[in-house]
């Protein structure tokens, strides 16, 4: 199997195989992403096809400029975001807010209450509930595992942005996994 | 406690001290740090379960469904010349169009009734083409068809002689 840049000239030449071999390359990246950020398995699946779709449709202009793994990493990311924001719409629709439950501020800490799995399943729900920018960069850096300059990358933003954004992203999620053992966030 | 911007430096050292990257002497000062600080021992406690999350696999299938799903979409403007059509239309002329291309040269001196049969017999593959481009997905037939009817209209030529 060729390179990333190979699988390219080859798909762009019309080699379906050499298509199938760039998706199945990338797909655990993927998948593994929208998974993070979106948490529905079968949502996160839609987003990864919807992502492949598309880069495939534009894979003519790539030009090269980053890796291809970067390139489709944004192209995910900016995938997710837009559909978690449709589904936030939609959802804010169906439910009008004041009918909606509030979050529970004063859950006690749990870190040593729990099993490993409702652990698992605390922290992901913390995680989801972070603002975009900050999930994102904590899908980016820690699910999948991209430095502090690779995610600037995906995101085309400066890495002191990144890092910026990873400290107060900690500091949030301290806040909502131990409400009552988090400092203030300035 | 420690005042919080005290401890970005230590925090921004989390990574490189899970991975044992920090030389002697940082790992020591940021061994006291985490000793006098309970808020970098629970944010490095955070920086483990981040970490420690495992990775999901795709589904086995999702590259097939991608394919598949390209397949059903219409084509975009320039999709089958920029990608399948090259080189299908280049297969298709390869190993249908160019040997009909060469009889219609060979049939040139051998009069109507032998190419009207040659004729006859693109109009079958064109009928052919069709059905097969059915069940193969107009993509894939769209540039056969095409190669079939430049060769129809190649030997079509001027008007036979009746």
């Amino acid at each position: 199997m060729g390179t990333d840049v190979q699988l390219i000239q080859q798909h762009l030449q019309g080699d379906p195989q050499a298509t199938r071999a760039l998706i199945e390359r990338h797909q655990d990246l993927v998948y593994n992403l929208a998974r993070r950020l979106l948490g529905d398995a079968e949502e996160a699946r839609d987003a990864a096809q919807e992502t492949f779709l598309r880069a495939l449709e534009s894979l003519a202009g790539f030009r090269g400029d980053c890796t291809f793994s970067t390139w489709l990493y944004r192209s995910a990311a900016n995938t997710c975001i837009a559909r978690s924001r449709q589904r936030r719409q939609r959802r804010s629709r169906e439910v009008p807010a004041a009918d909606r439950e509030p979050a529970d501020e004063s859950a006690p800490s749990s870190l040593d209450l729990v099993e490993q799995g409702e652990r698992d399943e605390q922290l992901h729900q913390a995680v989801a509930e972070l603002a975009e920018p900050y999930r994102v960069v904590i899908a980016l850096h820690y699910f999948q595992q991209l430095t502090g300059a690779e995610v600037a990358q995906v995101l085309e933003v400066p890495e002191g942005t990144v890092k910026a954004r990873l400290f107060r992203a900690q500091r949030l999620l301290q806040r909502k996994l131990n409400p009552r053992g988090g400092r203030k966030i300035r | 406690m420690t005042p919080y911007d005290d401890c970005r430096p230590f925090q921004d050292q989390f990574g490189d001290y899970l991975l044992g990257r920090l030389s002697p002497a940082e790992a020591l000062g940021f061994a006291q740090h985490l000793r006098d600080c309970a808020a970098c021992r629970q944010a490095l406690a955070l920086e483990r379960r981040l970490r420690a999350v495992p990775p999901v696999a795709a589904p086995a299938d999702l590259a097939a469904a991608v394919l598949a799903q390209r397949l059903a979409r219409p084509a975009p403007s320039g999709w089958i010349r920029s990608t399948l059509g090259n080189t299908a239309a280049d297969a298709a002329f390869r190993t249908l169009v160019d040997p009909l291309l060469q009889l219609d040269l060979e049939l040139r001196g051998a009069g109507a009734p032998l190419r009207r049969l040659v004729a006859g017999a693109l109009a079958g593959l064109q009928s052919h083409l069709y059905r097969e481009g059915n069940k193969l997905g107009q993509r894939l037939a769209l540039p056969l068809l095409d190669a079939s009817r430049q060769v129809r209209a190649a030997l079509a030529g001027p008007p036979m002689p009746q």
